[in-house]
């Protein structure tokens, strides 16, 4: 019985790994074969169409004809052995020709035309079907009538800088001998790290010119290529031209974007400390640095949690060792009272070792943390709100009225209202903002100057004097 | 072999005989999940693309079971803890069974979100590049520590049986026999190792159910971290601890229905624990309502555009059957079944139980779907059919849980032997003093247990 058993639980294992091991498709018929069958007087092509490309390959499939040429194309659906249906329709460029559905149920379509146009034209897959990304490089490449076959030259050149992030007009000529060809379509291509990416396409004007503008999304050394794929009698010809562009000036993190005091989307600044302002944990991009107390404090939750596992895991080993530490067993049998006073020494032992554990590790964390950024400079910057006598008028102001703070230090910005008003420190764009502060009042506000830049200061208390609009500081983080 | 087992205790004869049926049982499990495994290597053949899920509706089936088992998987650590906790005797027979529980849906939850993963290798990119900031690592930390806390917590009061099973279990193979060996922990019932079990089991249930509470809270912050309409909402933590403890209440007496009548265990499992666990199940349907109330009123009273367009689908559109299935199914017609003076009875509670158990299935799927399906931009509404790979897989979750903890119920006694000592066995075995001897809590363990609570008046 105990042999059946286990051959019984072998079997059931074995066709469980079967299961695992046998591909789907393994019982799939192979469709992979072209039929045969082509026409004498036009040009005739049977094209597979599966999700793994045009005659099952993601290889550029390129159907070569002649100007003029009379063409049939039959499409044959190639996803039979897939348990759900896979359409596809075939869209050819520059012809705008489209196929019928070509499906399980519709699995032959075809594109009849005369290749009139000559020149390069992509044909692929204009549903979002399986394997749409290697049913997209079928090409008709129409070669022009040998006789008329006449060289052309591009010239490429940028105009504006090249700098990652900002736009340059790309700007191609197209020339036949010394005239320029108009009506003519150029493609653009930007080197990629996974080779020319098609750009766009412009035609060119009377002067022979291709313009379009692009906006550079990588810096180092890249290449623009200009491309015609050559028309009528006009033989093909592209141009390369290489291009520093250099790297986007570096931009302090956006971080948790909220809405200001004003309404308006400013970025603020992570950890800012003031006035209706916490933390914001969500904060992508923040240095770790900055999330330590979060990060830490939940380490210390989970990390009491183990430590308690641990402690129990010390029990186990306890049970293990089946009996009391050496020390209990000098004393000897039954000494109740002595072994549990030992034994709570044991435990205790384990809990400090555990606890300690748990300290060492968020120590070690944190110094590991802490060590890697460099030490914050504080900055104390005092303003005063005080009233001042300007051609016998009452005017409230900031005092001073521009102050300056270095970016990366703590800035602590003392704030006293002299005045016998209530008055109000606001920067909406760093977010920070006193409240009303009574005369006399001193309050403080804690940030970090991120951002270098200059900020606008004002009164936050509406109504405050006949001047509230005109009380206008300004705040300069110098990098 | 089996002559052995006239000499065996009653609750360790499942583990000597093995059935034609148990056999038939086990090998029609293995076929389901086995038909999971070839659904789920078509899935990683062909990518994601051969379940129903597209780019609105990324989460179907699969994060409905994760949720749906994470969930029945509260059970185990919170009633049995809480039990403990409160001294409640009667539930000694009960505790290992929901316990168990806890462990089997906890192993086959937390595969569930692997499974939904179209590279499955990927998963390790929440330990390379996972950010503390993200509920999903929060996720992936919580139901590690409750995995590992659940399993220990299974484990401890299981020490003394395997001992006793390691001692007297003898025939069995050789793979179980060192299983027994190392997982009895030279268990040899001294004054020592009690006081050491007793203070493990101590700490573990107090610390099992702050663990368990978060977890689930965790689970439903995956939702309710997100602005949408239809988790865009406080209540989801409580809300999803009191549907879990529902579901897992709700399994447990099924389980008891099962194990009560295929092992004979109708000593130890009395109409009492189905009462009482029965009066729980209710208690914890009618918080649910209260929840469901709180979830649906406060947003359809307003009625604001995007949530309007939800609760649309929910109460009169699309969705609306399975809607009304969740709460008339799950809630409703349980809580009916619960009161009815002729439907008190095991058979009463076990389709109470069943409604329960697939209602908040469905509840699950109709959280988490309708919302994806409506996105906020109408243009981008979706449907989602669940394709035949995705039912295959759910078919083997449910198969590979109740294979899990059938195979534990096989290989380790699924009442508490020792906890139990003296209840069913004391009037058949009274003749031979030795049933349970050889493992320690006998005669001292056995008198000091409130016998009278669980087989007095309801035997």
């Amino acid at each position: 019985l105990q042999i059946r058993r286990n051959r019984l639980l072998l079997f059931a294992l074995a066709l469980l790994a079967f299961a695992l091991i046998l591909p789907p498709n393994a019982f799939a018929l192979d469709t992979s074969t072209p039929p045969a069958g082509t026409s004498e007087q036009i040009k005739a092509f049977t094209v597979i169409v599966n999700r793994y490309g045009f005659n099952g390959t993601d290889k550029t499939l390129s159907l070569n004809l002649s100007q003029g040429d009379a063409v049939h194309i039959t499409f044959v659906y190639g996803d039979g052995e897939l348990s759900y249906d896979n359409p596809h329709v075939i869209f050819l460029r520059g012809y705008d020709l489209r196929t019928t559905v070509i499906s399980r149920s519709n699995p032959i379509a075809t594109l009849d035309f005369v290749a009139t146009e000559t020149g390069t034209f992509a044909f692929y897959c204009l549903v979002p079907c399986v394997g749409m990304e290697n049913l997209s490089s079928g090409a008709v490449v129409v070669a022009p009538r040998p006789p008329g076959n006449l060289p052309t030259a591009l010239d490429v050149m940028l105009d504006g800088a090249t700098i990652q992030g900002q736009s340059v007009n790309m700007a191609a000529t197209l020339a036949q001998g010394s005239q320029p060809v108009s009506n003519a379509r150029v493609d653009f291509y930007v080197s990629t790290t996974f080779g020319p990416m098609r750009v766009g396409t412009a035609i060119t004007d009377e002067k022979g010119v291709a313009r379009m503008g692009y906006r550079f999304g990588e810096s180092g050394n890249l290449a623009v290529i200009a491309e015609f794929a050559g028309t009528g009698s006009l033989a093909p010809s592209s141009k390369q031209l290489n291009v520093l562009v250099e790297a986007r000036p570096e931009e302090p993190p956006i971080v948790g974007i909220l809405p200001n005091a004003m309404g308006e989307n400013v970025p603020r600044l992570p950890y800012a400390v003031g006035q209706n302002q916490i933390p914001d944990i969500r904060a992508v991009g923040v240095p770790l640095s900055q999330s330590l107390p979060v990060i830490t404090l939940v380490l210390l939750i989970v990390g009491s949690v183990w430590a308690t596992y641990a402690y129990v895991f010390a029990q186990i080993r306890a049970i293990k060792s089946g009996s009391p530490p050496e020390q209990e067993r000098k004393e000897g049998g039954e000494g109740k009272l002595q072994s549990t006073s030992v034994r709570q020494g044991f435990d205790k032992r384990i809990l400090i070792g555990a606890v300690l554990v748990a300290i060492v590790v968020a120590g070690v964390f944190a110094y590991y943390q802490l060590g890697t950024t460099p030490q914050v400079k504080t900055e104390t910057i005092k303003i005063d709100i005080k009233e001042v006598m300007q051609d016998n008028i009452e005017r409230h102001i900031f005092d001073p009225g521009t102050v300056t703070a270095h970016k990366g230090n703590h800035i602590v910005l003392i704030v006293t209202n002299t005045d016998e008003h209530v008055h109000g420190l606001v920067i909406p764009e760093l977010n920070l903002n006193t409240g009303p502060v009574n005369s006399g009042q001193q309050v403080e506000l804690k940030f970090d100057a991120d951002i270098a830049g200059t900020f606008t200061i004002f009164c936050s208390v509406p109504g405050c004097a006949p001047d509230h609009a005109q009380m206008i500081g300004q705040l300069v983080v110098v990098a | 072999l089996m002559k052995e087992s006239t000499s065996i205790p009653k609750l360790l004869q499942p583990l000597a005989n093995y059935s034609k049926a148990y056999y038939a049982f086990v090998g029609f499990l293995l076929g389901v999940i086995g038909l999971g495994a070839y659904a789920y290597s078509t899935q990683l053949q062909n990518g994601l693309v051969v379940t129903g899920m597209r780019n609105n509706v990324l989460w179907g089936l699969y994060i409905t079971n994760f949720v749906f088992f994470i969930g029945i998987s509260h059970v185990g650590a919170l009633m049995s803890a809480i039990l403990r906790l409160s001294g409640a005797e009667w539930r000694k027979p009960i505790t290992r069974m929901a316990e168990a529980i806890t462990a089997c849906s906890l192993a086959v939850g937390a595969l569930m979100p692997i499974v939904d993963l179209g590279r499955p290798d990927r998963i390790l990119n929440i330990l390379l590049y996972g950010r503390i900031q993200s509920p999903i690592l929060w996720d992936f930390i919580s139901i590690g520590t409750y995995l590992v806390g659940s399993l220990v917590f299974l484990l401890l009061p299981l020490i003394p049986d395997i001992a006793m099973l390691r001692d007297r279990l003898s025939g069995v193979s050789s793979l179980r026999q060192r299983i027994y060996r190392t997982l009895s922990f030279g268990w040899r019932d001294t004054p020592y190792q009690q006081d050491r079990l007793e203070k493990a089991i101590g700490v573990m249930t107090i610390l099992i159910i702050p663990i368990a509470i978060s977890v689930h809270t965790v689970v439903s912050w995956i939702f309710a971290m997100t602005l949408r309409v239809g988790w865009n909402s406080s209540i989801f933590g409580p809300y999803f601890v009191a549907g879990a403890l529902l579901s897992g209440v709700a399994s447990v007496i099924l389980a008891m229905a099962f194990f009560r009548h295929f092992y004979r265990l109708e000593d130890y499992l009395t109409p009492k624990h189905f009462r009482n666990l029965a009066n729980l199940m209710l208690a914890m349907i009618i918080v649910y309502i209260y929840f469901v109330l709180n979830e649906f009123l406060t947003p359809a009273y307003k009625w604001e555009t995007a949530e309007g367009q939800l609760l649309g689908a929910l109460f009169t559109g699309e969705f609306s059957a399975l809607f009304m299935a969740a709460q008339v199914g799950g809630l409703v017609v349980p809580a009916i079944l619960l009161s009815l003076r002729r439907t008190r009875n095991i058979l009463g509670y076990s389709i109470a139980s069943m409604f329960v158990v697939v209602g908040i299935w469905i509840k699950r799927f109709v959280i988490i779907v309708p919302t994806l399906a409506r996105s906020q931009i109408a243009e981008f509404w979706a449907t989602y059919q669940p394709s035949w790979v995705e039912w295959s897989i759910t078919a083997a979750a449910f198969a590979g849980f109740i294979l899990l903890y059938t195979v534990f119920s096989r290989v380790f006694p699924i009442v508490s032997v020792w906890e139990t000592a003296g209840i069913g066995e004391v009037p058949s075995e009274t003749a031979s003093p030795t049933t349970i001897s050889g493992f320690g809590f006998t005669a001292s363990q056995a008198s000091s247990v409130q016998i009278g609570s669980v087989s007095g008046e309801d035997l």
